[in-house]
């Protein structure tokens, strides 16, 4: 049995995916980065490597998010694509006729605009966690509300307090006062999702196309709170895909797919690389007064990849090995 | 011992140093230049900036401290208007003042006052009078000029045909003349201010990004001047900011020819020109539909990992459209 | 047609006034309130300046009441004011609205407006004469808000009962707005001195005086500056202002020559700090603090929109002015996130500042 192996990596959480030939989902994988990419995608191909039938065969794989270098590196992968066009990928696959998808992850947000099949626009959060999960996640911890449970308290809501404020600290002094005059929690936690969700459209939505058929995804997906807030300020049915936790992985897959089509020399290194010793390590280079600070990662002792060095001398000797 | 002339590499210098250059030269002064822009330099100089201006200008300030303690006199010509019709951004005209007010301890202050709308403050008459004070001679300031501006037209040449920055820029790209581009499958143009456009450091080496991923760049400066004012003519208004026509003139200019794929409107945040200018470009593009858009704002925050996420996925929609492998 | 221009101060009252007697017909949008600011803020470019937001979200509502024509008065740079035309000509169009938009720059002749000004008072059947009569009658009724305005400046930090003067200035307006003659204007004139003087006064009271000065759009309007006379003037503080609309008007036309606090005499003083005129506000920026000072004015208070590509070298330079004229001076980069509490708090500071000030002076 053939199949295809999506690895997305980011700074709060890493999935991984996998598909066979005709592109339907196999297995899955959602786990928290915790601040080590190495360490999570080795424990993610560990506990999805379980799942799977022993006849399978990983005919191409796809790495995608912030640690796409580190990870293709590690794995040996075939495809190495930015998070946009991964989504987007994705998105496509599940709602041929979308055209525009809604991400709102943990620490990063983002806009995709599609038309016949092309990502023609999109926008990301730049400095500001306005427009993330992050601004639920402090606020849930305030209120002791677990985050799982914030839609259903949202739903509860029958007039959802204003919440002001472009920022998670003005918001929060906003909504202690709220609390402090007796609002009931479902009303405050769903104006919650009404400011992260004006703040995702003052902000990474800017001046951007938006028409339907919209695809909500990413973690804060699972939130029907912020679905319901996205449906009210946009007047228009958002439609959160199955795999809505997962689709960068999907999308790498899909990837490594399209290039490998069927072809039997993929780079992957097996699964077996969950045993491999990886090593980060980072100095300061002086050869020259920018003194960048670059970051050396080796396997198994070996270095096999350098960056952060402006000048690009540390990287194309990685190139060598 | 000669007298040294400090030009900080920054603003318009990435655009009329070749003129300077030759000019001070022919003079027998020695020119100063600042070295490339690194982190070390940028930090320093930043403390010194106030807040509320934008990088380019910010960089003004590092450049400045980079080269004060080794030069006799520091160049900061105020170029309000080459052409007679057009002014530049008032911020540049202020400079000089923005400077001395800030950083402690400057050298004389070489600021000529270019404006060609009125008689007595031509290009030819401000340099003359600064060179005068220096103590050279006419004869020798006319030759001089001339001197400059050869070397200014040789470089706008170059950059006509194609060169990206001509070395004396900074870090030296790969030239990509003309006739490479059928080579290269993906044509993007790039717009934007020269000192965004220019300064490795501060766009992280797009220019270079983009042409290690066989894209062959097209800039402003390939189009000559009558092409842009035709531009300009047909647009609705007669904009009166230089780059900032520049930049629209050259940008309609590749919608209307169709020679390219795409377009990356390079800019920064804060940028008061820019931020009338990008909307009109965006909408010309867009209502067009047939080149794809990318618009690039860097500020201080901005990090090469975010730039290049953008970049590629720009790229990646421009190989797609080519090649027609739509994503389904 | 139903014509509208953007807010600058009290312009309403002076087309209003023209309106009524000879026309065209005004079509003000509603005071510029938050919804104003939202709509201005969604549809304008990120980095557009505040003076583009207002005035768009104004458009907008100007718009939806039913305007047909816009005018605004720019000029050729250097600043953003002369490319609004364009821009927002885009936004509006993309919106759906139907308008035709007069450009007003430079680049039309004096003359060409004098000639549509006359069409437009033929088809009202309003005589040369008239049309004489009511730009009189407009500019006299500016004028008198104008005065009223100082008055209420000079009054507010003396008053007992906080916010009376506030509650006669609104009245004032109202009324001069509602004159429809002459007569009328000069009782309504009478009526205002009355009013005020019928302001319970402590006069005791030595309150300091501040300067306000900065980008034009910020300091005339109100809206844009969060009401900052008002607020100054109940923390106990007489100011002024640079700005004021019939002032920009009689610079722009060259009458200014003999008023030692003029814009013209703001520009001379800013020469030893700033060699050459850069437009708009900015020389004027830095000259008026120099001139005010003179005036026994303690400090002064720069307002300017964030990003401001004029006002962003002055603030740079004014540094150095407070240094060598010893003048305190606050800046405020005005954007649409500024908060009330933010500004009251650093007002307040400013002014404590300059209370302590004055009684150093005074112990030595």
């Amino acid at each position: 049995m053939i199949g295809y192996l999506g690895i997305d990596v980011g700074s709060v959480s890493t999935n991984l995916a996998i598909l066979d030939r005709e592109g339907r989902v196999i297995a899955q994988r959602y786990l928290l980065t915790h601040g080590q990419p190495i360490q999570a995608v080795q424990k993610g191909l560990k506990e999805i490597s379980s799942f799977l039938p022993k006849d399978l065969e990983i005919r191409g794989v796809g790495t995608t998010g912030s640690a796409r270098q580190l990870t293709g590196l590690l794995v040996g992968a075939d495809v190495i694509k930015n998070e946009i066009t991964a989504h987007a990928m994705a998105a496509i696959h599940f709602h041929p006729d979308v055209r525009t998808v809604i991400e709102i992850g943990g620490q990063d947000s983002k806009i995709i605009i599609i038309r016949d099949g092309l990502v023609i626009d999109f926008g990301m959060n730049t400095v500001c966690a306005a427009g993330t999960g992050s601004f639920l996640d402090q606020q849930s911890l305030r209120l002791g509300i677990p985050i799982e449970t914030f839609g259903e308290h949202a739903l509860r809501s029958e007039s959802p307090v204003r919440i002001a404020g472009r920022c998670t600290v003005f918001a929060e002094s906003d909504m202690v006062h709220k609390q402090q005059l007796g609002c009931p929690i479902p009303d405050i936690v769903a104006g919650l999702c009404e400011a992260l969700v004006r703040n995702y459209l003052n902000n990474v939505a800017k001046g951007k196309n938006i028409e339907r058929p919209v695809l909500f995804q990413g973690g804060v997906a699972a939130n029907s709170g912020i679905k319901k807030a996205l449906e009210g300020e946009l007047g228009t049915e958002i439609h959160v895909p199955q795999f809505y936790a997962v689709m960068g992985a999907i999308g790498s897959a899909l990837l490594a797919r399209e290039k490998m089509n069927g072809s039997e020399r993929s780079l992957f290194k097996g699964f077996g690389v969950v045993d491999v010793n990886c090593k980060t390590r980072n100095f300061i280079c002086k050869d020259c007064e920018n003194t960048c600070e670059v970051i050396e990662f080796m396997i198994e002792e070996r270095p096999v990849s350098y960056w952060g060095d402006r000048c690009g001398k540390w990287e194309a000797q990685a190139k060598q090995f | 011992m000669t007298t040294r002339i400090g030009i900080p590499r920054a603003l318009l210098f990435y655009r009329y140093f070749p003129f300077w250059e030759a000019f001070f030269q022919t003079l027998n002064f020695e020119v100063v230049v600042s070295r490339p822009s690194h982190r070390g330099l940028i930090e320093e100089g930043f403390k010194f900036a106030d807040d509320d201006t934008c990088i380019p200008m910010k960089m003004a300030f590092a450049h400045t401290i980079n080269i004060k303690e080794q030069i006799d006199f520091l160049f900061l010509p105020r170029l309000l208007s080459l052409d007679g019709k057009t002014c530049a951004c008032p911020r540049l005209a202020g400079l000089p003042e923005m400077l001395k007010y800030s950083i402690p301890n400057l050298p004389t202050i070489l600021d000529p006052y270019v404006d060609e709308r009125h008689r007595n403050s031509t290009l030819f008459q401000s340099f003359s009078e600064m060179a005068l004070t220096l103590g050279k001679k006419s004869k020798g300031i006319k030759q001089a000029f001339q001197e400059g501006e050869k070397a200014y037209f040789h470089s706008k040449k170059r950059m006509e045909k194609g060169e990206k920055n001509p070395e004396l820029f900074g870090k030296a790209i790969e030239k990509d003349p003309l006739n490479n581009k059928e080579r290269l499958g993906k044509k993007v143009a790039v717009v934007g201010h020269p000192y965004c456009l220019y300064d490795p450091y501060f766009n992280f080496d797009l220019l270079k990004i983009l042409q290690q991923s066989q894209v062959f760049v097209y800039t402003q400066e390939m189009i000559p001047k009558e092409v842009i004012d035709l531009e300009i003519r047909g647009f609705e208004k007669d904009v009166y900011w230089d780059s900032g026509r520049e930049i629209l003139g050259a940008s309609l200019h590749y919608l209307h020819t169709t020679q390219i794929d795409g377009l990356i409107y390079l800019t920064c945040f804060s940028c008061g020109v820019d931020s009338m200018i990008e909307p009109l470009v965006k909408h010309r593009i867009e209502e067009d539909g047939k080149i794809l858009y990318l618009c690039l704002m860097i500020d201080e925050h901005t990090g090469p990992t975010g730039l290049l996420t953008r970049v590629e996925a720009f790229l990646e929609t421009l190989e797609r459209k080519k090649s027609g492998r739509r994503m389904t | 047609m139903k014509l509208t221009v953007p807010y600058l101060g009290r312009i309403d009252i002076f087309l209003n006034a023209m309106a009524r007697k000879i026309g065209p017909e005004f079509v003000f949008p509603p005071r510029t309130s938050s919804r104003t600011l939202l709509l201005g803020t969604k549809y304008s470019p990120e980095s557009a300046c505040l003076p583009f937001k207002f005035i768009l979200g104004n458009f907008i509502e100007a718009l939806e009441k039913g305007a047909d024509t816009i005018a605004m008065i720019t000029d050729r740079g250097p600043c953003r004011v002369g490319m609004y035309d364009v821009v927002m000509q885009q936004i509006l169009r993309d919106l759906g609205f139907q308008f035709e938009w007069v450009v007003m720059d430079d680049t039309r002749i004096l003359g060409d407006y004098l000639l549509r000004f006359n069409r437009e008072r033929k088809k009202r059947g309003a005589s040369f004469f008239e049309s004489l009569q009511a730009i009189r009658f407009s500019w006299k009724k500016v004028k008198l808000c104008e005065s009223i305005e100082r008055k209420a400046q000079k009054t507010r930090p003396l008053e007992v009962k906080r916010g009376e003067t506030t509650r006669v200035l609104t009245d004032s307006l109202r009324w001069i707005d509602e004159a429809s003659s002459f007569r009328e204007l000069a009782l309504v004139d009478q009526q205002c001195t009355n009013e005020f003087n019928r302001i319970e006064k402590d006069p005791s009271r030595n309150p300091p005086k501040i300067l306000i000065t900065g980008e034009a759009y910020m300091v005339i309007n109100p809206h844009a500056n969060h009401d900052i006379e008002r607020r100054l003037g109940e923390m106990g503080v007489e100011v002024t202002r640079t700005v004021w609309f019939s002032s920009q008007i009689t610079h722009a036309l060259h009458l200014d020559l003999f008023n030692p606090r003029s814009k013209r005499k703001a520009i001379e003083a800013s020469q030893p700090y700033l060699k050459h005129n850069l437009g708009g506000e900015c020389n004027a920026s830095i000259g008026y603090p120099i001139l005010y000072q003179k005036d026994g004015y303690e400090g002064a208070i720069q307002l300017l929109p964030f990003g401001c590509m004029l006002e962003a070298v002055a603030k740079n330079i004014l540094v150095r002015v407070s240094q060598e004229h010893d003048l305190p001076i606050l800046t405020f980069a005005l954007s649409e996130n500024l908060s009330e509490t933010m500004i009251d708090t650093r007002l307040s500071a400013f002014v404590d500042l300059l209370q302590k000030r004055r009684e150093k002076k005074r112990d030595r």
